[in-house]
């Protein structure tokens, strides 16, 4: 057994019982994402009362939103993951950030795509080069780059340590990103959520606007675990221990 | 499992429907904010069940392995077939 995969196989004893028990988590919070996402779908287009000043297409804010807020657990949750990772060394940790950064790369696109979608209508541009777009965009290519590091040093150990210093750097955008409509010139709307004096919205809204978020919450935590667990089998299987996901054995 | 799935079904295809209804009330130019919130909602869904795709194939990956108990290749990030794990390169 050669050197890296002898550190490889640190904090790889998951059992096929345990895995079995992760995809049946992971496939159940999925699954109810899924469901809260379809009435959102109800809620979006027959019961949320169209907004005055934006109009119909206001709507988009029901996934632009919650795909943003995913897409900052995710890189919060890869970020943290990363750290412990460079810290212990633990290739559970390596596995739990790179389900995570994945899910920033998937929730990160919704979000960038839907945007300009809503941009196009309510500010009459697709995009502009203002500080918020841009460090969000500077951030999902981070986490492109954190899986081009990947793929390109040679040593996976070396290509793990690098690609976790990455996924650190790329998250320290998050406080930059939140802020920066209070201390840059900004088209992006203000906060009308997270607020010290409450949120600003009326109740439909806020109700559709949780419920969604409540839909992409658990969609993302279970898809991550599934992805998790498929890892650690990957590098278990490479390190001579099957086991089967699907059923547990 | 299958009446769930149909009702969920439905319910996806029956937002655009009410929307482009709506637009239609509107005349033609009231069209493209419903279009760009199909879009939108269009675009949420492809990326995450392409998503769900790869993790799936990863899945068939991980357990067509283990049937037939050998080391299939990986997609083992920072894994080059091209060379040894400590970066020499192979040996023919």
């Amino acid at each position: 057994m050669d050197a890296d995969t002898r550190e490889g196989a640190k904090g790889m004893q998951m059992s096929g019982r345990g895995a079995g028990k992760l995809g049946r988590v992971g496939f159940g919070l999925a699954a109810a994402g899924i469901t809260a996402i379809l009435v959102v779908h109800w809620m979006m287009a027959f019961w949320v009362p169209t907004e005055a000043a934006q109009g119909v297409v206001q709507r988009i804010f029901y996934i632009h939103v919650p795909a943003a807020w995913t897409t900052f657990v995710a890189v919060g949750l890869a970020a943290l993951a990363s750290l412990a990772f460079l810290w212990l060394e633990d290739e559970r940790w390596d596995a739990t950030a790179v389900a995570a950064a994945e899910g920033a790369l998937v929730f990160g696109a919704i979000m960038l795509l839907t945007g300009p979608l809503w941009g196009r209508i309510a500010w009459g541009t697709y995009w502009t080069w203002e500080p918020r777009l841009t460090l969000t965009l500077l951030m999902w290519f981070m986490y492109v780059g954190y899986f081009l590091v990947r793929e390109s040093v040679a040593s996976p150990a070396r290509a793990r340590r690098f690609a976790s210093v990455v996924a650190v750097i790329g998250s320290l955008n998050i406080p930059l990103i939140h802020v920066s409509p209070d201390w840059f010139p900004s088209l992006h709307p203000q906060a009308v959520v997270i607020k010290p004096d409450g949120p600003d919205l009326p109740a439909d809204m806020l109700i559709t606007l949780l419920t969604s978020l409540a839909g992409f919450t658990m969609l993302f935590f279970g898809l991550f675990t599934l992805r998790y667990a498929i890892i650690i089998l990957h590098r278990q299987r490479r390190i001579g221990a099957p086991s089967r996901l699907a059923t547990g054995h | 499992m299958i009446w769930p799935g149909c009702a969920a079904a439905v319910l996806a295809l029956s937002t655009p429907a009410v929307l482009v209804a709506q637009a239609a009330e509107g005349g033609r130019g009231a069209l493209r904010p419903f279009v760009h919130v199909l879009l939108a909602y269009g675009i949420g869904w492809i990326i995450v069940l392409l998503w769900v795709w790869w993790i799936a194939r990863s899945l068939k990956r991980v357990n067509n392995g283990v049937k037939g108990g050998g080391s299939a290749p990986l997609d083992e990030p920072g894994r080059d077939p091209g060379r040894q794990p400590d970066g020499k390169p192979a040996q023919p």
